[in-house]
């Protein structure tokens, strides 16, 4: 709920004059949305799974936040196309971290076996010495990864999706220069693994 | 200054620091410290190797981040992420369009620039007009038996107010089934009385002439008359169903909660639905039995009175087509309330709970018929002031059914006397009296030809039999001491007088005992209640000793006087059954008394072909006492057996 209320809060003045104005039918909405989800599923799944360490709850808050997309813009019409990433990506942070917090999942991707069963999958064309050359190489990625704190986690997932520093800030509400600190960090981490 | 930091640089070379790589790659430093670090990294080979390991670092994790999304998501994803988002976007609607609602509201207000207070009283007002909306548009709440069970009590709350006489046309419109225009069209008046619980109702074809009408009363029963037929006598209330059996009976059927809830209960369930001002409760073709299809009661929500009830009935088609005789037709009937009015019970018209003229058949009612009991009832009543001894009263079952009682009196008295012994069963119709004394019978000069009268009484001629007096004489004058001369005669007479008194008796007691006996043949005696049976027994008991004991003193009289050098007669042969036994009984007291009415000449012109002085006759008379004994017993009297000393005596 106080996601929620931030979330609106951060509409503003557009969503008031939304409420008077009653815009757009549901239906386009609901059709906005599936284009939405459409593209932005994987991308978003992928990161509340890195978030939550669990794919099946990541699927699950993943359309959650797609349903909460719809109902945000039932009554305000659709959220502008270049805003739909980012709201997508920080309410569905939000709602990860609120699972979380509340069920006291505190998992922190140091677990033994974050994603195992992703990197059980072979690739088609290795021959079987490659194959076990790429696995070592997933699990020494792996590994580090899980050395991360889950802040320079969530930075370097958010900054893999392509977004610019100022854009994590602001789904995770934090500073510019946190990010940035976060960041070289987790680059830190990995590259001096990778040399030890 | 600036020089000296210059100098500086230019001996220990610049490199940007490891974050400034990063931020470099990632595209994040401002313009111009990019440009320098971009011009760097072309110069110094040494931080394009520490830029280079950064990029392979993060593509050793790009590597692995899409490695990792391959696994994620499917088509099934999506569709289930379509059904939700569907789910949600029905519940949606609904409340966008209560938000909508209230959204214009608030615009109208905006626009209408309106204060607070108005405001509050607008929305008040819609409350109000949503709320009526919503009792007016809302699904019923009730069920259908709590809508009837609720109904029903509203009617008979209003059918047993007894200030009240209910008043309420109806119209019975059948169609066939599909069609619009009626084929028969009929109008019912009802009216009921709360005071009395009787309840008339008529049946008017289009030009109001009256076909049928129905007079029920509150125990249920309900008689019907109708020019047609004969009266009809329901003793209860029919069940609805069956009713709909008799299509020709329908307009009985009474719109109400009552005998729809019935038909309801038998055809199990119901449907409730609202429509304007009333409530329709029906039950579907699901529920159809037999003729039955369909059936629909219209309840005024306002009261909770039934106003109308529609029906769907397949009739056999006509029997005037033998072809498609087989075949059913389906009609629909309507019956709907007209008017309804309740006026003070003071002012009903009274005319309206009378039965019409029209209807009622010319004869008052049917010809009662009589029955075993009331016949044995009247001889009884009669027998106890000896109306019945001699034909003095003829009870006889006429051809009409009636029981006639008829007779010709001696004289008005006695015709009295008669009648107050009839009282309890003369206000019977199934019963006709016709008594006359003496004088009317001859004012009406009517032949006897149904009663004997009293025979008993016949006028002693003068034509004497002197053998037998001189017989008695002789007797009398025997015995000792002698009676004087002087009174010898009047003794002979009043010793004659004895024995004819005796025999005529005996006979007119046979006769009665011959008369229960047609009355009573075996197979009617089975129909007699036990009181009847009682009274009939006991009068035949009594008749019969009657029979016995004149005979016996007639026996004891003759015997020393006309019987005395006879031998004794033989063995008698075993007693006969009841009927045989009545018919000789009445043979032989009429032989007997034929006998001696000859012998003393009270019975005019009368030649017997018996001698009272022949052994033949003292038989007839033994017979007589034994028989009558016999019937005695049979009918639970006690009798004393005339024993060989009886017979030998002399």
């Amino acid at each position: 709920m106080q996601l929620w209320a931030e979330v609106a809060e951060q509409d503003g003045a557009a969503s008031q004059s939304a409420m008077l104005l009653l815009v757009q039918p549901s239906m386009d909405v609901e059709q906005e949305v599936i284009r939405a989800y459409e593209s932005l599923r994987l991308p978003v799944h992928l990161y509340l799974a890195a978030v939550l360490g669990d794919t099946s709850e990541a699927e699950d808050i993943c359309q959650e936040v797609f349903l909460r997309l719809f109902v945000y813009c039932c009554g305000r019409g659709m959220v502008a196309p270049e805003r739909v990433r980012s709201w997508v990506f920080r309410v569905g942070h939000n709602l990860a971290i609120d699972r979380v917090r509340t069920r006291k999942f505190r998992r922190e991707l140091d677990g033994d076996d974050p994603l195992p069963e992703l990197l059980q999958l072979p690739d088609a064309g290795l021959t079987p010495e490659e194959a076990v050359l790429e696995g070592e190489r997933l699990q020494a990625v792996q590994r580090r990864l899980a050395q991360l704190s889950s802040q320079e986690r969530h930075c370097l997932y958010l900054r893999a999706e392509g977004f610019r520093y100022r854009e994590i800030a602001e789904i995770l509400g934090i500073t510019n220069s946190s990010v940035a600190e976060f960041l070289r960090r987790a680059i830190r981490k990995l590259t001096r693994d990778s040399h030890a | 200054m600036r020089n000296l930091f210059q100098s500086a640089d230019r001996q220990r070379p610049w490199h940007p620091r490891e974050d400034d790589l990063l931020l470099y790659i990632d595209g994040e430093l401002p313009v111009r410290r990019h440009a320098r670090i971009g011009a760097h990294l072309k110069a110094c080979w040494a931080c394009r190797v520490k830029a280079e390991k950064l990029e392979s670092t993060i593509a050793a994790f790009m590597d692995y981040r899409s490695r990792a999304s391959a696994g994620l998501g499917g088509s099934t994803v999506d569709d289930a992420f379509r059904l939700r988002l569907r789910t949600l976007a029905r519940q949606q609607s609904s409340r966008q369009s209560r938000r909508r609602f209230v959204a214009g509201a608030w615009r109208l207000a905006a626009l209408a620039n309106v204060r607070v207070p108005a405001m509050a009283a607008a929305g008040v007002l819609m409350v109000a007009l949503l709320v009526l909306a919503w009792k007016y548009f809302a699904p019923v709440p009730v069920s259908a038996g709590e809508l009837l069970a609720n109904a029903t009590l509203a009617e008979s709350a209003r059918a047993n107010d007894a200030s009240v006489v209910l008043h309420r046309s109806l119209l019975l419109e059948k169609r066939r089934s599909g069609d619009a225009k009626p084929i028969e069209r009929r109008r019912i008046d009802v009216w009921h009385a709360g005071k009395s619980g009787v309840t008339v109702r008529r049946l008017y074809d289009e030009s109001g002439h009256l076909l049928a009408a129905e007079w029920r009363r509150r125990d249920g029963s309900a008689e019907i008359l109708s020019p047609q037929m004969q009266p009809r006598l329901e003793p209860q209330t029919e069940s609805p169903l069956a009713m709909l059996n008799r299509p020709e009976d329908l307009w009985r059927l009474d719109p109400s909660a009552a005998s729809f809830a019935q038909l309801a209960r038998e055809a199990s369930g119901a449907k409730v639905a609202r429509q304007g001002e009333n409530f329709r409760v029906s039950l579907g073709p699901e529920l159809a039995m037999g003729h039955f299809l369909k059936a629909a009661l219209t309840i005024r929500r306002n009261g909770l009175r039934a106003t109308g009830i529609d029906l769907r009935l397949a009739e056999p088609a006509a029997p005037a087509q033998p072809g498609v005789s087989t075949q059913e037709v389906v009609y629909d009937y309507s019956i709907a309330e007209d008017s309804y009015q309740q006026e003070p019970w003071e002012q009903a018209q009274a005319g309206v709970f009378a039965p019409d003229a029209s209807l009622l058949p010319p004869e008052q009612s049917p010809t009662p018929i009589a029955t075993p009991d009331l016949q044995i009832e009247t001889t009884w009543l009669l027998d106890r002031i000896g109306a019945t001894l001699g034909g003095e009263i003829t009870v006889s079952m006429g051809s009409d059914g009636r029981l006639h009682v008829e007779g010709i009196v001696q004289n008005e008295v006695r015709k009295r006397e008669i009648l107050t012994a009839l009282k309890p069963v003369r206000s019977n119709p199934a019963i006709q009296i016709d008594i006359l004394s003496y004088s009317q019978a001859l004012r009406r000069t009517v032949a006897t030809a149904h009663g004997v009268t009293s025979g008993t009484s016949g006028v002693p001629g003068g034509n004497s039999n002197l053998s037998a007096l001189a017989d008695i004489s002789e007797f009398l004058a025997s015995q000792s001491p002698p009676p004087p001369e002087s009174e010898l005669r009047g003794r002979v007479m009043r010793f004659s007088a004895e024995i004819s008194a005796n025999s005529s008796n005996a006979a007119r007691h046979a006769w009665v005992l011959k008369h229960l006996a047609e009355m009573a043949s075996p197979g009617s005696g089975e129909n007699l209640s036990a009181e009847a049976r009682r009274r009939y027994l006991s009068m035949a008991a009594e008749h019969a000793r009657e029979v016995e004991q004149s005979t016996r003193r007639l026996k004891l009289e003759l015997d020393p006087i006309f019987f005395a050098g006879l031998p004794p007669p033989g063995e008698s042969p075993p007693p006969p059954e009841l009927s045989p036994a009545i018919d000789r009984l009445l043979d032989a007291a009429l032989r007997n008394d034929k006998a001696i009415q000859s012998a003393f000449g009270i019975s005019m012109g009368v030649e017997s072909p018996v001698s009272i002085r022949t052994a033949e006759f003292r038989e007839s008379v033994l017979e007589t006492e034994e028989l009558a004994c016999g019937i005695e017993k049979q009918a639970g009297g006690e009798c004393l057996e005339p024993g060989p000393n009886a017979k030998t005596s002399p």
